[in-house]
């Protein structure tokens, strides 16, 4: 395995990134997104671990720090929206580094929706991992209390205990499926397999978060919603990486369903292989 | 197609106009294995004096990183070559998912100062550190005798900081055990497994490493120390905290040139831990040290081109 340090430019600043590759030719890329804080390594070095495993099993990777973030260049004092122009943007280079032709978009929080992101736009992605992603925001109502004239109206409700517990199960109804989810899953559903994941500490915002996807779903046809698939990590602290034990089961996870992905690409290369050798022994063959 | 490893090494660095720097990723054995370090110089001709960031313990250090990159880029900016990197056990290290030694720290900043002073047009080096790295840069100043240090929230002992760095990491446990309504009794410190290491939060955290950041003290191992010092605290007030006061009195009290400086911010306490705080209902992030890292890299800059000069004239005692 090498690893390649970069500065991936991208408009007038320089996304810091590190590129591995494996010692032969890699069967795919993975790209490696954080949430919002956390170095291109991640938490306790867990994505460097992972483009450590994915080198031996023959895959290349790249993890990167978000603009103004760590090393990469940028000032801003605040942050809006998941940073998807960089990540594409480092997606690119690193393909055109390591020569892989599929890539799989992976990533936790605000980089789930990296991973959504990257499969959804670009054409050789062909599947994301998205680890505790972001599924739902307010609906009408809730968008309507976050308007600064509603904030008002908002506090003077939370002011009553009451009206606070009916407005807690009101805003709960209100959730829908996030902008995010309504337009980039569908999308990347149409030609890449999608993995959440989730933990047991997750599992009932989860499985609330989730059943709005679900619905959502069920809208599309039978073979696009088929790719999606859901897995349950158990244990607790996926969020924040907060035990050896949920790491370990989080690589395990990414590494098994990364390595069934690359499988075709593999097979496709071992059947040309296998073609190109025999047309090698053949035509000696017809020389003679 | 198959791997372009031009494209890779012609995106090792890059320059920055408006600032007028280049920053360019090296690649260096640092401790007992390679790592991946940043070093950043002006566009323009370098002055003598070159720097060498130390970073913190466990999770601070990612969660103080965008500050020596603050300071680091003011430094190359001001003229000054400085040096960031990875100690064995973080970040792009090769030594990963291992609890990290505290020797590493220390042998990795002996060798980067040593890789500082190999740089052509180097004729002084010095260390810089935050809170537990601070600790370290002062440890490599003594043993390596460097003529400067400059110090941003330091402690004088192995144990404040231990018990600064606990408080926070159980904090954390407390929070998650109380989700869990508090049914376990609350992990302490002291049980190891039969690895030789806790796991803290995530962290592999082993009773060796505990043992050694515990005999830190300054008060001791700071004896031969002949530098100009800066020893920066941060605080909600503006005033120096206790324990970086205390720093900076045992600095004076063996001879060190120390100039202090306070640094006032609301969000102080919270210096080490996530910088990101949700504003409004939730719609953006704010990053709560970007005013304060910029105050300490102006104090920093402002203290190094003061002192770069004389010590330069010095030179390294140990060269």
């Amino acid at each position: 395995m090498r690893e390649f340090p970069v500065f991936v430019p991208y408009g007038r600043e320089h996304v810091a990134a590190v590129v591995t590759v494996p010692d032969g030719e890699p069967h795919g890329l993975v790209v490696l997104a954080t949430g919002l804080g956390a170095p291109r390594s991640h938490r306790h070095q867990v994505w460097a671990v992972a483009a450590e495993r994915l080198a031996r099993s023959s895959i290349a990777s790249v993890r990167f720090d978000y603009l103004a973030l760590h090393d990469s260049t940028g000032l801003l004092e605040e942050l809006r929206t998941p940073p998807t122009g960089e990540a594409m943007a480092v997606a690119e280079f690193a393909r055109r580094a390591t020569g892989a032709r599929e890539v799989i978009g992976v990533g936790n929080c605000w980089g789930a929706h990296v991973a959504l992101t990257v499969a959804a736009r670009m054409e050789a992605c062909v599947g994301a991992v998205c680890i505790l992603p972001e599924t739902v925001e307010p609906g009408r109502a809730g968008g309507a209390l976050r308007s600064p004239p509603g904030r008002k109206v908002a506090a003077l409700l939370r002011s009553n205990r009451r009206i606070r517990r009916i407005l807690k199960r009101l805003k709960r109804a209100d959730l829908q499926p996030s902008q995010a989810v309504r337009d980039l899953l569908p999308r990347a559903l149409e030609r890449s397999k999608v993995l959440f994941v989730y933990d047991e500490e997750h599992l009932d915002t989860g499985r609330r978060e989730v059943g709005k996807v679900r619905a959502l779903l069920d809208r599309l046809p039978e073979d696009v919603r088929n790719r999606f698939e859901l897995r349950l990590i158990p244990g607790r602290g996926l969020a924040r990486l907060r035990s050896v034990e949920v790491q370990e089961l989080l690589l395990t996870t990414l590494l098994e369903w990364v390595q069934e992905r690359f499988q075709p690409e593999q097979e496709a290369r071992r059947v040309a292989d296998h073609a190109l050798s025999a047309e090698a022994t053949v035509a000696p063959r017809a020389v003679r | 197609m198959a791997l372009d490893e031009a494209l890779l090494e012609s995106h090792r660095g890059f320059r920055d106009d408006r600032s007028g720097i280049r920053e360019e990723f090296l690649q260096p054995t640092l401790g007992p294995g390679r790592t991946v370090a940043v070093l950043s110089r002006p566009q323009g001709p370098s002055l003598p004096a070159g720097w060498v960031i130390c970073h913190s313990f466990g999770l601070e250090q990612l969660m103080l990183h965008r500050l020596e990159v603050v300071v680091a880029r003011a430094l190359a900016a001001a003229g000054f070559p400085t040096l960031r990197f990875f100690v064995q056990g973080y970040g792009d290290s090769e030594t990963r998912a291992q609890a990290v030694e505290v020797s590493w720290h220390l042998d990795g900043t002996m060798d980067a100062i040593a890789l500082m002073r190999d740089m052509g047009g180097v004729s002084v080096v010095g260390a810089l550190g935050v809170r537990f790295g601070a600790l370290v840069a002062a440890l490599a100043a003594e043993r390596a005798r460097l003529p400067l240090l400059g110090l941003w929230q330091p402690f004088l002992t192995g144990d404040q900081f231990l018990r600064n760095f606990a408080q926070t990491a159980l904090f954390e446990t407390m929070l998650e055990q109380a989700d869990r309504q508090g049914s376990q009794r609350l992990g302490g410190l002291e049980e190891f497994g039969p690895e030789g290491w806790k796991d803290l939060n995530g962290l592999r955290l082993s009773r060796r490493a505990l043992d050694d950041i515990s005999a830190i003290d300054l008060r001791r191992d700071l004896r031969l120390l002949e530098a100009s010092a800066l020893v920066v605290g941060i605080s909600r007030s503006g005033s120096l905290p206790q324990e970086v006061a205390e720093v900076a009195a045992h600095l004076v009290a063996i001879g060190v040139d120390c100039r202090e400086e306070g640094v006032q911010d609301e969000s102080a306490p919270m210096l080490g831990q996530h910088q990101f705080r949700k504003i409004g209902d939730g719609e953006a992030e704010r990053d709560i040290f970007y005013d304060a890292y910029r105050a300490i890299a102006e104090a920093t800059v402002s203290w190094a081109v003061e002192h770069s000069g004389p010590a330069a004239s010095l030179r390294d005692r140990s060269r």
